[in-house]
């Protein structure tokens, strides 16, 4: 079977699809687009989820409109955070563990935030 | 339970890029004759052919897109190999909690939920992230691990 240097690959791969992906929301307007990802739970049901605008979002925040950003979808920024934390620990370490964010409460704090936000953004205004 | 290191979010991550890619290249061997010969047969000047052969290909087209991906993920998971092509080359394979290859069963509920869970919100794929044993929704429903191999 093939033999390639496992870590090479892996940090290779990793650098192409983050550049990849970076470039594709800054150049690439999902409002007027329509390329991407669409969310079946609002199709379906006409609620938003935790993730809806989450792409419009990034692609707001690569432009450094924080405040439109915001508005589409504040989770954009700690989830963008924990990706770019992601990518240098996978990019630096040869076997990262993620130690803080997999302690039990940790992870159950960022449930409740998820769910939280959830049901406050689809609150009636 | 015999010993096992993890796979990593990382070396997952990668692996299912690889696999999209393969999958991709397939679907397009596919793809592109089909409609390579309607645009061939439109060039012609029969261009009710054409219409009836693109009209005619976008079904299948579209179950391929689709049922693609699942059969190419159950095939190779439930095999000897019991990994993806992205799996072997990341040096990584899944198993059950008894350290098992995956039966069919399971190997289609995994990829299902695998693809369900994509589809309704990609920012599910990041799961893995927030439990120590690095397992997926899909691989909590059906109580497998992702290993190095």
């Amino acid at each position: 079977m093939l033999q390639i240097p496992f870590p090479a690959v892996k940090k290779t791969v990793i650098v192409i699809a983050a550049i990849s992906v970076v470039s594709f929301y800054y150049l690439s307007d999902p409002e007027k687009s329509h390329v991407g990802f669409a969310c079946l739970l609002h199709h379906s049901t006409g609620f938003l989820c935790w993730g809806c605008g989450g792409q419009r979002a990034f692609h707001e925040l690569l432009h450094g409109n924080l405040q439109k950003a915001f508005e589409l979808n504040a989770l954009v920024f700690p989830v963008v955070g924990l990706l770019a934390h992601v990518l240098v620990c996978e990019l630096t370490k040869q076997n990262p563990s993620y130690p803080l964010i997999r302690k039990r409460r940790v992870s159950l704090g960022i449930l409740i935030l998820v769910i939280g936000f959830t049901i406050f953004r689809n609150l009636p205004t | 339970m015999t010993n096992f290191t993890l796979a990593g979010f990382g070396a997952r991550l990668v692996a299912q890029i690889i696999d999209s890619f393969i999958v991709g290249f397939a679907m397009s061997l596919i793809i592109i004759p089909i409609f390579g010969i309607g645009a061939l047969t439109g060039a012609m000047g029969d261009s009710d052919t054409a219409g009836l052969i693109a009209g005619l290909a976008i079904l299948p087209i579209i179950l391929m897109a689709f049922v693609g991906p699942v059969i190419y993920e159950v095939f190779m998971l439930s095999s000897s190999r019991q990994a993806t092509f992205g799996k072997v080359i990341m040096k990584i394979k899944v198993i059950d909690e008894q350290g098992q290859r995956l039966t069919l069963g399971a190997a289609v509920g995994r990829t299902l939920i695998k693809y369900l869970t994509v589809n309704f919100c990609f920012l599910l794929w990041l799961w893995p992230l927030f439990n120590k044993e690095e397992q997926a929704l899909h691989d909590l429903i059906v109580r497998d691990l992702v290993i190095r191999d």
